[in-house]
């Protein structure tokens, strides 16, 4: 397997077959991130389509010294914020389809395992449309992604303190409408106890 | 991954291993209630962490491919319609090559229409594709083939 640093500096000089295996590597969470934001496969795939064809025209302009994620998660997270706001909010939204290749090693889940799971997920998606689109990019490359506040910072280019309240608010959106519209999906003992600053 | 994560400490892990926890918190239950009560990001993290389907990424991967093979891909000035140029021209692509093969076919069976055809002076049919200069980001594709004449013509300012 060829070396990422590799790759993206023969692409940049305009090598497509390079590109094409850096498109491959990095597909799934381009893909995942624009879903995440815009709640709808058909505008993810859209949107990742259009930051890779994006990403061909400017890679020569990529500072070898930086992150190259942290500037494809920003092309990525920039792109569906625009196209977010541009279609407006959002009715039902549609959990991802099922992938039979998703299914644990270890067996099938059992019927009522995949209820939840699906349920969970509806839930959340509803509530995570609630978020501003910069809360909800926030929280999508901390929590999901799992890249460091620092980065998300510069993906978002904001500060991290902004981040971090972002962070607090998306959290806080969800625990709460989780705990309000779908309480049956928490089990009362084990629901948390609300702080003082969160009443 | 052996064992029971600590969901409060998936923050903590390298990729992969943060991988791994979250996978296992999708197959069991007794971690997932611990996740959804001490904070309910960390099931929001699980639950986007599945897959997306292949067929889909294998769609993203054909329309950056055609795009960037056409060369003459240019981004669209309208903001709010550049995410479907993309996809159309993978949709153009797929349909040269749908009008072609048919029409290639019936090239190839000359006893198909023996009786129509004049049998030494037939003309001989001309197939192929080419690409018509155009001005601007306009691109026009000849796509005749004998006696058909198919001439697409792509126009990435235009609103599909």
């Amino acid at each position: 397997m060829r070396d990422e640093a590799d790759l993206i500096r023969e692409a940049a000089r305009g090598d497509a077959g390079a590109f094409e295996e850096l498109v491959l590597r990095k597909r799934e969470r381009v893909v995942r991130t624009a879903y995440q934001i815009t709640g709808d496969l058909e505008d993810a795939r859209d949107v990742s389509q259009w930051v890779f064809i994006r990403l061909w025209k400017v890679l020569g302009r990529f500072d070898p010294g930086r992150r190259f994620d942290t500037w494809l998660y920003r092309i990525t997270v920039n792109a569906a914020i625009d196209l977010l706001r541009e279609k407006g909010p959002r009715g039902t939204l549609q959990p991802l389809p099922e992938d039979p290749s998703a299914l644990p090693a270890d067996g099938a889940p059992s019927a009522e395992h995949a209820l939840d799971l699906k349920e969970l997920q509806r839930a959340f998606l509803r509530l995570a449309s609630r978020l501003a689109p910069k809360q909800r990019a926030a929280f999508v490359l901390r929590e999901i992604e799992g890249l460091p506040t620092e980065e998300v910072a510069r993906a978002l280019d904001v500060r991290e303190s902004t981040v971090r309240n972002h962070l607090l608010q998306a959290r806080r959106v969800l625990r709460e409408g989780l705990e309000r519209e779908y309480p049956g999906l928490v089990p009362p003992e084990l629901r948390r106890p609300r702080t003082e600053g969160e009443r | 991954m052996n064992g029971h994560p600590d969901p409060l400490g998936i923050d903590d892990l390298d990729e992969g291993e943060r991988r791994e926890a979250l996978e296992h918190l999708g197959r069991c239950e007794a971690c997932r209630k611990e996740a959804l009560a001490g904070d309910a990001s960390r099931l929001f993290a699980l639950l986007a962490a599945r897959p997306v389907q292949l067929d889909v990424l294998d769609q993203v991967s054909a329309g950056v491919a055609a795009a960037i093979r056409g060369e003459s891909f240019a981004p669209r000035r309208v903001r709010s319609s550049r995410f479907r140029t993309a996809s159309a021209w993978a949709a153009a692509a797929t349909l040269a090559a749908a009008l072609l093969v048919p029409l290639a076919g019936r090239l190839q069976q000359p006893g198909r229409d023996r009786a129509a055809a004049a049998p030494a002076a037939a003309p001989v049919p001309r197939a192929g594709v080419q690409l018509v200069a155009s001005p601007g980001p306009i691109q026009t594709v000849d796509l005749t083939v004998g006696e058909t004449q198919l001439v697409m013509i792509f126009d990435p300012r235009l609103e599909l």
